[in-house]
């Protein structure tokens, strides 16, 4: 897309379009859930619980009557609309009735499954990814960087435990077109729970990033997948510098062993990728 | 020669740039001169990865040379002086121009525009003037250029000028810096639309997307109406030019594409990402479905 002299021919702006339509519908999104906290007394929960229900179910069934027809750009975008505004409905319900108690976390597994199914249902990608989102919120996972710099054994170990979880999932999956979304969780989460016990002082936090390292160089190259081989080097690289960082407490010698790290990621890389590239190529 | 894809370039890039900052830290530590060893250092092995491994768009000599560069200049003794900036602005030039990296030929562009701010030159002088680089610069890339760079250069410059010249976060509402920005970013549109160029295509967005930041203000209305609206507004138009470019072969078509290496991931990512997070139902603060600081089991602190 960067590289491309511009074309006087044909030009497609779909992909341009689709983009439009996502943010389209994250801003809906948005505005719909801050319309909630600031209209609760004005109109009462009854009714915005109401409202974002019907509004979702609205979504979902403009979605299903699509199934049949011709599919328009957008028809993805209004499926992740109505998953969006049940999420908000869901949490809404939650927080006002208290529902689950002390079990408030539950609402989580509830939207992880309902969406899944919806996802299926649908074969939308964008709401299996909702998915597994709400699972991992659901494990206590938090979407923030601070969880990053707050991290603690436990949340390293729910990570890992996310990771599992998914995997089963993917492994009793017959939907081909979802594996890719999966790995890539998979990767993810895997690695996040590395880095966290390594953030807690637990060196094993080490050794499991260098083994999902290797694992994910590995199915890089069996799958000719690039993203996992960065994904092994770049979680490396967060784990090797924020492990000397711990560990190191002379300033001179911890830049200097930061600057060896470097250069050893990037020969690392250097190597993998040119091989990665010469085997891609037939 | 070696070139990168742009997630192992981005790898590359940032672990390079903490390689070189260390590098400035350590000599630091052992009161040395930090800039000039630095420089001199990373210059050179940029030089010799680019001479003798042919290294081109890997990231590694990228970073190599900026960082360098702006390594030596953060050595120097500081003034404090806002002229400060054109330094950094110049260095920005010569790594972007010996490594052919447009990014960085607009990071300098837009150094100088945060330089005139820093003058006191006027907002409406400044949107004027970055509005004015802009659409040069896609008139610019009209031209057919020899070298591959120096096109993306023009595309690169079209995007990043509008970025410093705007205050949007200000509550203040500036008419006709909107106004400005809106007639930029429509006729750098026209030109992309013209030119058949997506580069073009994204810095006119930016352009009206940042005017529409300003504009907003002219509305009185609750902020999650403007965002439902601006929402549905985006979905409309998705809808009607896909709508009237349906069946079309050539020109302008809506015929999907295949989809960019990292599209759909990062479509994912930021979905996962932007969706509303939700309460506890044991706090007794508000509901925050718009997206609260905690998400996960046990987050309890913003409701």
């Amino acid at each position: 897309m960067w590289s491309e002299q511009p074309s006087r021919d044909v030009f497609s702006i779909h992909a341009e379009l689709r983009f439009l339509a996502w943010g389209g519908v994250m801003l809906i999104a948005t505005g719909a859930g801050i319309w909630v906290s600031k209209n609760l007394d004005a109109i009462g929960p009854a009714t915005i619980a109401l409202i974002l229900g019907v509004a979702a179910a609205a979504c979902y069934a403009y979605a299903w009557w699509k199934r049949s027809r011709p599919a328009s750009l957008v028809d993805d975008y209004v499926l992740l609309l109505g998953a969006l505004l049940l999420s908000t409905d869901v949490g809404f319900i939650e927080h006002q009735w208290h529902l689950l108690g002390q079990e408030w976390p539950r609402h989580f597994l509830l939207l992880a499954v309902v969406h899944a199914v919806a996802a299926y249902l649908y074969d939308s990608r964008l709401v299996l990814s909702l998915s597994v989102g709400a699972l991992a919120a659901w494990l206590g996972i938090e979407r923030n960087v601070e969880m990053i710099f707050e991290a603690n054994t436990e949340t390293g170990v729910r990570a890992l435990i996310c990771a599992a979880i998914v995997l089963v999932w993917r492994l009793v999956n017959r939907h081909r077109a979802f594996d890719d979304v999966f790995d890539h969780f998979i990767a993810h989460l895997a690695f996040l729970g590395g880095v966290l016990l390594l953030q807690d002082n637990e060196w094993i936090g080490l050794f499991l990033v260098a083994v999902f390292g290797v694992a994910a160089v590995w199915i890089g190259f069996r799958r000719r997948a690039e993203a996992f081989v960065v994904y092994a080097w770049g979680y490396g690289a967060i784990a090797c510098i924020s492990f000397i960082w711990q560990h190191i407490h002379d300033d001179a010698i911890g830049l200097l062993l930061t600057m060896a790290a470097c250069v050893v990621l990037i020969a690392g890389l250097i190597v993998t990728h040119a091989r990665f590239k010469r085997e891609k190529t037939p | 020669m070696k070139r990168s894809s742009p997630l192992a370039y981005a790898f590359f890039f940032v672990v390079t740039l903490i390689g070189v900052g260390a590098l400035f830290f350590f000599c630091r530590e052992l009161h040395l001169p930090k800039g000039w060893i630095t420089a001199v250092l990373a210059l050179a092995t940029a030089e010799w990865l680019i001479r003798r491994h042919g290294f081109e768009s890997t990231g590694v000599e990228s970073a190599l040379w900026l960082g360098g560069l702006f390594a030596f200049i953060a050595g120097l003794p500081s003034t404090g002086k806002p002229e400060s900036i054109l330094v950094f602005a110049a260095a920005a030039a010569i790594a972007g121009w010996r490594v052919r990296n447009p990014w960085f030929g607009a990071l300098a562009v837009v150094l100088v525009l945060f330089y005139l701010r820093e003058k006191n030159v006027s907002a409406q002088m400044l949107a004027a003037a970055a509005q004015g680089i802009a659409i040069g610069a896609a008139l610019l890339r009209g031209r057919t250029w020899r070298l591959a760079s120096t096109d993306r250069l023009f595309g690169a410059i079209a995007i990043a000028a509008p970025l410093p010249a705007i205050d949007f976060w200000s509550e203040r509402l500036a008419l006709d810096i909107g106004g400005i920005y809106l007639l930029g970013g429509a006729i750098v549109l026209g030109i992309a639309l013209r030119l058949r160029d997506r580069m073009l295509l994204i810095a006119g967005a930016i352009s009206v997307v940042m005017a529409a930041l300003d504009l907003h203000k002219l509305f009185d209305y609750r902020v999650e109406g403007k965002l439902v609206a601006a929402g549905v507004a985006l979905v409309a138009i998705s809808l009607l030019v896909s709508r009237a470019l349906r069946g079309r072969t050539r020109g302008i078509v809506v015929t999907p594409a295949a989809e960019g290496k990292y599209q759909e991931a990062v479509t994912l990512a930021a979905t996962v990402f932007a969706q509303p997070q939700h309460a506890p139902a044991s706090d007794s603060g508000r509901f925050e479905g718009g997206g609260g600081d905690a998400g996960g089991g046990g987050a309890t602190d913003s409701f």
